[in-house]
């Protein structure tokens, strides 16, 4: 057995050495291909242009069936609509920085080996400063990686004056919550979790100034209950 | 030679668990819409109708046929039920039918892209085992 995967490697790399330590590294760099890091965001003098007036964190939700069809036919998958256009926002805003945390669904390579289901962007004064695909189920509560990477990216920095957060997504249940990830079926996810998230970037930076709710029935007196500061 | 199909099929029946509920979701809201554009592309209101109707009754077929097999679970036929019941709501409106007024001639375009955008509404997202995903997915490859 031992004998028969650097064969079959070198079987599907014909170029190559047959030599272990080669074939070894080329099917580890096959899959980390996904793991695509950029480090931390920190000030290289001159990058940083003064500090941002707003802070904005972007919280997406993809785990789910967001796909829907427009007017004219044309399908289109709603997360990856909202992310363009945070990502065009955060682009076009030299006064601001942004994070944004897009949650998908986790896929597989080659049926066994289970690929990042997080995608984390940390732009600041209009620039990609540092880009990261994560796991969403590393933590104890269901949105301590976002809050992790936040707490990374930020870093030292000063915070900028305006904070701001968006949830975009399904409707956040008050109770029970079982099937709201697609990739991970006994998990439950509920408003109070949001909460938790929110409390926990809030701590991070100090407070939230305006936080908005993009999913269904997201007014209801408990929702708005458990999010109030 | 069975031992290769027996490996293909393995393989297969993985590829399909894994993307079974993605897909079983995504075949249904292509199905209203790729409904919705032959609407759209036809003149005859006569003809509108028939489509809609078609439609309407095939996918309550599929659901029916799913629900009659042995492997669901009764929290999927509650789902199943309940987009069961959207689909007769929307047959009753478009017939005119259970107190509804009959959809005008002029309107069937708009009722059809209507069919669309409810179905692919968030609270009619059925959350169904894996073995009914795949079911409707089979099921509608054959029947429509």
């Amino acid at each position: 057995m031992t004998h028969f995967l650097p064969r079959l490697i070198a079987g599907a790399t014909r170029t190559l050495s047959t030599d272990l330590g080669c074939t070894g590294c080329v099917a580890l760099a096959v899959f980390l291909a996904s793991c695509s890091t950029i480090p931390p965001a920190r000030d290289e003098g001159g990058l940083v242009e003064g500090l941002p007036r707003y802070s904005l964190v972007f919280i997406i939700h993809g785990d789910g069936d967001y796909l829907y069809h427009d007017t004219l036919g044309n399908a289109r998958t709603a997360d990856k609509e909202v992310l363009s256009k945070a990502q065009a926002i955060a682009e076009r805003n030299p006064d601001t920085e942004v994070f944004i945390f897009h949650e998908i669904e986790r896929g597989h390579v080659l049926f066994l080996f289970p690929r990042h289901d997080g995608r984390a962007y940390y732009y600041r004064n209009g620039r990609l400063l540092a880009q990261k695909s994560y796991w969403r189920d590393q933590g104890e509560s269901r949105f301590e990686p976002e809050v992790r990477l936040y707490e990374q990216f930020t870093g030292v920095q000063s915070r900028p004056p305006l904070r701001l957060f968006f949830y975009f997504g399904h409707e956040l249940p008050e109770f029970n919550g079982a099937g709201y990830d697609a990739s991970y079926a006994k998990r439950r996810v509920t408003i109070h979790d949001l909460a938790a998230g929110v409390r926990g970037i809030a701590s991070a930076s100090g407070k939230i100034d305006l936080l908005v709710l993009a999913t269904c029935f997201g007014g209801t007196p408990s929702t708005i209950g458990a999010l109030a500061p | 030679m069975f031992t290769r199909i027996a490996l293909r099929l393995i393989v297969m029946i993985g590829a399909l668990g894994c993307a079974g509920v993605a897909l079983g979701q995504d075949r249904v809201h292509n199905y209203f819409n790729d409904t919705a554009l032959k609407v759209k592309a036809t003149e005859s209101p006569v003809e509108k109708r028939v489509i809609l109707s078609k439609s309407l009754g095939d996918m309550t077929q599929v659901i029916d046929a799913v629900k009659r097999a042995p492997l669901t679970s009764e929290q999927d036929d509650i789902n199943l039920d309940r987009v069961r019941a959207t689909l007769q709501e929307k047959s009753d409106e478009l017939a005119g039918t259970n107190g509804f007024d009959p959809v005008p001639d002029d309107q069937l375009n708009a009722f059809s892209t209507y069919i669309v955008q409810d179905m692919e509404q968030a609270d009619k997202t059925i959350t169904v085992s894996l073995v009914v995903a795949l079911l409707v997915v089979i099921i509608i490859i054959l029947l429509v």
